[in-house]
């Protein structure tokens, strides 16, 4: 767990002496892009004080949910005060299902981590981030009292109507997944920003396609001249980890047969014949 | 994983199932269908049909074949099934909706806009799809493309 550190560079404290610990929050280190998933629940001091202590305390939440959103939007780096009387709601998304860190899988890690992240009813609990592993840094959660939607906290000069914080939360939640997809994108953690992020997103998805149509017209070309089929003789299992084998032997090549014998496979032996068969004709 | 170690007339798998990762689910389903696929192309090869096309197609069924748990493979395989023409999931898209562009948002968000829509072309069936999904099914469109990759590699590879 990090300690708590007041970033400076996320906003100027107005009252320093006013803090105590139990209303601050630890800060999160805030430059590199950190892959997403990021949750930063904010308990909230109870609303009524709206004495600096709030306001230092309500700073130090908004740079958590700053960092949520990995600086993209650099007009959320200030101390905020929240409304006044108006019930500040807080951006309390769980953690719970988004094991972003997990790198073991990567596909998975989207899918579960959107199903996890059930969108209307999230407790906002003090402890929704220990969702585990979770290397955020702004973990530190006061005890809140569960409350049931989801709670976005308003900034100060924005508008806290229904609309505009729904839309919020929206624009957070779409900052949160472009940072899961900048993880997968090789050499895009380096890029700050939005638009520079998508390029690289696309760009790489149409090299991608380009790749897989140019191997397929080379697989067009090798499947249909006239005497291919050669012996396979290694088959690279390189990246590939356990691919059936004996499926291409079949099918290019009926030299090596029932080398590997594979218990009962019927659709194996149907196929072998048939390549036998087609190598007679 | 674990070998047992030892007698030669026991057995030297382990008795537990292999885990395995969805990459490597992924890629098998990918190479189970592919491979097959390409087996009946090579038969049929006296009908002067066969051309790039057809094995683009059948390059891009056994992907959407492959990955059904995402939304975009199911997109993928209707239009491949829809159409004879295989549409390739490269560019050229001709996919309909096409989301006016607002020009009354900031220039930056405008661009942001734009790209987000050129994504939701690339990927199959993205038009439909607000940004948010379209968000997490690219992560897993690109993850299979990077396995349909290596997997059409070492094919290729094989038979040269």
């Amino acid at each position: 767990m990090d300690p708590p550190l007041v970033n400076d560079s996320s906003f100027s404290p107005a009252n320093p002496s006013s803090y105590t610990l139990s209303e601050i929050w630890p800060f999160p280190v805030n430059d590199a892009v950190r892959s997403g998933l990021r949750l930063a629940v904010n308990s909230s001091p109870s609303d009524k004080d709206v004495s600096t202590a709030a306001a230092a305390a309500a700073a130090a939440e908004e740079s958590t949910v700053t960092d949520l959103t990995a600086g993209w939007g650099g007009r959320k780096a200030r101390a905020l005060n929240s409304e006044e009387d108006e019930s500040s709601k807080m951006v309390s998304l769980s953690s719970s299902g988004n094991e972003v860190k997990d790198s073991g899988d990567k596909k998975r890690k989207l899918c579960g981590s959107e199903s996890g992240n059930g969108d209307g009813s999230m407790r906002a609990e003090g402890e929704t981030s220990s969702g585990g592993g979770s290397k955020a840094t702004e973990q530190k959660n006061k005890p809140e009292p569960p409350k049931d939607y989801i709670h976005v906290r308003a900034r100060r000069g924005q508008a806290t109507d229904r609309h505009s914080l729904a839309e919020r939360a929206r624009r957070e939640k779409i900052s949160e997944k472009m940072t899961a997809l900048q993880d997968i994108i090789p050499g895009c953690n380096k890029i700050i920003g939005k638009a520079l992020v998508l390029d690289e997103i696309i760009n790489y998805i149409q090299s991608l396609q380009r790749q897989v149509e140019f191997l397929s017209m080379k697989l067009e070309v090798v499947n249909s001249g006239p005497s291919t089929g050669p012996t396979i003789g290694v088959f690279p299992t390189g990246d590939l980890g356990t691919l059936p084998i004996d499926l291409h032997r079949n099918i290019y090549e009926q030299q090596q047969e029932g080398n590997e014998s594979r218990g009962s496979h019927p659709e194996w032996l149907h196929m072998q014949v048939d390549g036998s068969f087609n190598r007679t004709t | 994983m674990e070998r047992q170690t030892i007698n030669k007339n026991k057995r030297v798998f382990s008795a537990e199932p292999t885990k395995l990762s969805p990459s490597e689910v992924f890629t098998r389903k990918y190479t189970s269908h592919l491979v097959p696929a390409l087996k009946k192309l090579n038969m049929d090869k006296n009908s002067p049909q066969i051309n790039q096309l057809t094995v683009k197609h059948e390059v891009d069924m056994a992907l959407a074949l492959s990955a059904q748990e995402f939304a975009w493979s199911r997109f993928l395989l209707e239009k491949l099934s829809s159409s004879n023409n295989p549409t390739t999931t490269i560019s050229s898209s001709s996919n309909g909706t096409r989301i006016p562009e607002r020009s009354c948002k900031e220039d930056e968000d405008g661009e942001i806009e734009e790209k987000l829509r050129e994504l939701q072309k690339l990927l199959p069936g993205g038009e439909e799809m607000n940004v948010e999904e379209m968000l997490i099914e690219i992560g897993n469109y690109i993850k299979c493309l990077e396995l349909q990759t290596s997997a059409l590699k070492s094919i290729v590879q094989d038979t040269t």
